[in-house]
């Protein structure tokens, strides 16, 4: 119970992928115009990350690793992240249309998301700050993913909020675009190294 | 599709493509991983040129031999540099932020005894945030603050305004070191760590055992003084407890208030709050054994719960340990076999049958022992001669000139408390010192612990 | 022929710049510009990596399918990163650590597979290579410049060289980089625009007295 509060806490506030680890900031900047084409992209995200934990963790930890090969790790993450993402796209287009309209345009554009492969990446790697010390096991590795991808969903929506305002805003023009979201991203992050209090 | 068209078709050629381009990655990157990979003794030389810019010859100490686990640390691997004789201890030190910090120690070593510490160097941080916050001269603390027999104190990293806010990481590192130090002296150079007293109490790993005592009074209290340690984000604080015979609370004092930024500035004297308290009074303010500091500790405290909790936690540990301490308060305990021996009393005397642990090359030897209310000895008899190759025979009847001694007499016979055969003893039991050893050891049991048996007043 | 090479690389050093132009590869930007070497270790890396995937699909660009291109480029990349990652883990083990995660995630930076996807897949394999070169130039310098000055204000050090003791910490942290990345842009964008201004002026003005020149010497010159 004490590992499930500091996966959820860890996270999704005090490492938040966005806003400490500088994560997925592509989607996060690109696709936050509205909060409903955000709260699509966080969801999206966070299923492609609990996917690909739950695909890549087994086949590190039982294959590669006992085979020794452990060093094409890279290469291996990102071929079943791009199609697992391929895959996905065309069950959800077959399955539920509807479903596919408001996230589907979404999915092409995560394999290319540092927040999926950065997740896959962390929880091979040293996990000890993640899990308060317990070991790290394929159950703790999916809840991490899914608690990264709310963690992500939850900047997403706030930032798409602030957008949403800013765009009644008049702002100057060399401002206007990418830096003054960039500025409005660094108000969220301050506001969330409060939570780096949480011990 | 017939299988020549499966040839000429464009699945075919993604397929092809994909799969060779793959076969070529693969066998490239396999080459480059034998011909890149960092092997761990590559590691380890890293860590040798940057602490001695040059390569030094080690000797790695065999870990499966030697005690590995510490309070505070865990030893990873440790090596001997022969160059100049100091030990390189890669240790894992909890207590930090977040997780475990590992360092890289140098121990230095002159006269086969710890002089010192060289260089820190963090190898790897889980998780805590906050060290690249610490100073490099926060190291450089350990080098220069070494003091023989003394464990380092995050306390003093502290007062030389160092920590820069990593308080918690520096808790890690500092025991680190520590680790290190009591490892090299207690498994390589062979060293007795003084050990924790009390370590198999309950609620041990609330005080700081090597630096709290306690002592048994005349009317069955108990009077502890206990340093607490750091509650959280406080440092440790002291109290003086006395536990009356009902196991109540006679008296708490806080006499070093660990508490940082002043929050318990007030609570000194919410601290006599607590007299009369019993255990299960303390118990009910928290959830479970673990004494967490809670809003419940922190209304009677106000605003002070982690000052609050120290106390219970205080008050906790003499209350639950009374037995303890009581069973643990036989002086000399360890010249006899707690076991095999029993006394009774009658009459403001005390009768014992004690069975006296093996004196260097003897057997066990067992002797009845009276003592009378103005503690002397009324009676001493040997039932059993554990003297071999019969240097004792004759020391049955010279037992006997034992009897109307003191504790004084008895211990005037020896240089000091651990009652080494000399030959004083032997003058007295002709050639047999260890069997006056043993006699002499009988009598001064039984005359020390004259006032806890009558105190307890039966078997224990 | 000079000429294409030199529009190539001004492209990719400065009229489209990766990072302040088209806002790519902001993960690792934000993550590494508290520290001004460890942004110019990325730089690099991207350099030498991008370099080489651009030529490596340029070169077998009439070898991969269309349909099947993007994995291809994928594991091209993929395959240069490890690379990368063993070579620096074994001779430059600082760098290697400063650069943690990050490393693996050049995969997935934007500027390379977009790279491969815009330029090197329609061009030869030397206007790839300065195509990569440029880009990757355009990407170090923006990531040195901010992390310089994100290190100054920050850490009060340049390249972990202590020169003042006044520092704002939270300049340093993924709230500062943001800060600086944005104004960063705003800057370039601002310089980028008044020059691009003046040039146009400029060129519309020698335009103009081309046409006055025409004119005078009563060749009256009518566009459709």
């Amino acid at each position: 119970m004490a590992t499930f509060i500091a996966i959820v806490l860890a996270a999704v506030l005090t490492n938040n992928f966005i806003t400490v680890k500088t994560y997925g900031i592509c989607p996060f900047l690109g696709v936050s115009k509205k909060t409903s084409s955000a709260v699509g992209m966080g969801i999206a995200v966070t299923l492609v990350m609990v996917l690909a934990t739950a695909v890549t963790y087994p086949i590190y930890e039982y294959v590669m690793v006992p085979l020794d090969i452990a060093f094409l790790e890279i290469i291996v993450f990102i071929f079943i992240i791009a199609s697992l993402v391929q895959m996905l796209e065309k069950i959800i287009e077959k399955v539920s249309p509807s479903l596919y309209n408001a996230m589907g345009i979404y999915l092409p554009l995560i394999t290319t998301n540092c927040a999926v492969l950065g997740v896959c990446e962390l929880v091979i790697g040293d996990t000890s700050a993640l899990l308060d010390g317990a070991a790290m096991n394929f159950g703790w590795a999916v809840l991490y993913a899914l608690f990264a991808g709310l963690g992500f969903t939850l900047v997403m929506i706030i930032m798409s909020g602030m957008r949403e305002k800013l765009n009644c805003m008049k702002v100057s023009k060399s401002l206007a675009g990418f830096p003054i979201s960039m500025i409005t991203a660094s108000f969220i992050c301050m506001a969330f190294t409060v939570f780096t209090y949480i011990s | 599709m017939t299988a020549k068209e499966f040839f000429k078709s464009t699945s075919f050629k993604c397929i092809a493509v994909l799969l060779s381009i793959l076969l070529i990655c693969g066998i490239l990157l396999t080459i480059c991983n034998a011909l890149f990979k960092v092997t761990d003794q590559e590691r380890f030389d890293r860590v040798i040129s940057e602490i001695y810019g040059q390569s030094v010859t080690t000797e790695e100490v065999k870990l499966s031999e030697v005690e590995t686990k510490f309070d505070k640390g865990t030893i990873n691997s440790a090596y001997k540099v022969t160059d100049d004789g100091n030990y390189l201890v890669n240790v894992s030190g909890t207590g930090g932020f977040a997780g475990t910090v590992t360092c890289w120690v140098v121990v230095k070593i002159t006269d086969n005894a710890v002089s010192g510490i060289g260089n820190v160097i963090i190898e790897s941080t889980q998780g805590e945030t906050y060290i690249n916050k610490i100073p490099s001269s926060a190291f450089d603390f350990y080098g220069d603050n070494y003091v023989a027999g003394e464990a380092y104190d995050v306390a003093d990293i502290k007062n030389a305004n160092l920590t820069g806010g990593a308080t918690m990481s520096m808790t890690a590192v500092t025991n680190c070191v520590n680790t290190a130090i009591d490892f090299i002296k207690s498994q390589i150079l062979g060293e007795e760590i003084a050990a924790n007293p009390y370590a198999d109490y309950t609620y041990a790993s609330f005080i700081d055992g090597l630096k709290s005592s306690h002592a048994v009074n005349t009317d069955g209290s108990i009077s502890y003084h206990l340093v607490i340690n750091p509650v959280e984000l406080t440092n440790a604080f002291e109290f003086d407890v006395v536990v009356s015979a009902d196991k109540t609370i006679a008296s708490i004092t806080m006499t070093v208030n660990g508490s940082t930024y002043g929050f318990g500035a007030d609570a000194d004297s919410k601290v006599s709050s607590l007299v009369g308290a019993t255990l299960d009074d303390v118990k009910a303010k928290f959830t479970d054994d673990t004494f967490a500091p809670n809003s419940d500790v922190g209304e009677i405290f106000t605003g002070a719960s982690l000052t609050g909790t120290a106390a219970y936690r205080a008050a906790a540990f003499a209350l639950a340990n009374y037995d303890n301490a009581l069973a643990n308060a036989w002086t000399y305990a360890d010249f006899i076999d707690k076991e095999a021996t029993s006394y009774t009393v009658a009459d403001s005397s005390v009768s014992y049958h004690l069975v006296i642990n093996p004196v260097e090359l003897t057997n066990a030897f067992e002797f009845d022992v009276v003592v009378s209310a103005d503690k002397t000895i009324a009676s001493i008899t040997m039932t059993v001669n554990g003297s071999t190759y019969g240097f004792g025979a004759d020391a049955d009847s010279k037992v006997s000139s034992l009897v109307g001694a003191t504790l004084d007499d008895v211990k005037a016979k020896f240089t000091d408390d651990t009652f080494a055969p000399n030959s004083d003893v032997g003058e007295i039991f002709t050639g047999a010192s260890l069997t006056g050893t043993a006699a002499y050891r009988a009598a001064a049991y039984a005359l020390a612990n004259y006032d806890l048996a009558i105190l307890l007043g039966g078997n224990a | 022929m000079k000429n294409k090479y030199g529009k190539i690389a001004l492209d990719g050093l400065i009229f489209n710049n990766p990072t302040f132009v088209l806002v790519l590869g902001t993960c690792p930007t934000l993550g590494l510009i508290s520290s001004a070497s460890s942004a110019f270790g990325m730089g690099l890396t991207v350099v030498v990596i991008l370099t080489l995937s651009n030529m490596l699909i340029s070169a077998f660009r009439k070898i991969i399918p269309n349909e099947v291109r993007i994995p291809a480029y994928i594991v091209i990349i993929a395959t240069l990163v490890t690379l990368a990652r063993m070579i620096l883990e074994k001779l430059v083990p600082d760098l290697y650590d400063s650069l943690g995660g990050f490393l693996a995630l050049i995969v997935v930076n934007c500027i390379i597979l977009g790279r491969a996807e815009a330029f090197a897949n329609k061009h030869n394999v030397l206007e790839s290579a300065v195509d990569g070169l440029a880009n990757g130039l355009g990407f170090t310098c923006a990531l040195t410049i901010m992390g310089i000055v994100c290190e100054f204000l920050g850490k009060g050090s340049i390249f972990g060289l202590q020169i003042m003791n006044f520092k704002i910490a939270a300049l340093a942290t993924p709230a500062g980089a943001f800060i600086i990345f944005g104004l960063s842009i705003a800057v370039f964008t601002y310089v980028l625009n008044t020059f691009m201004r003046s040039r146009r002026i400029k060129s519309n003005k020698i335009a103009r007295e081309n046409l006055l020149d025409k004119d005078a010497g009563a060749m009256p010159v009518k566009e459709a």
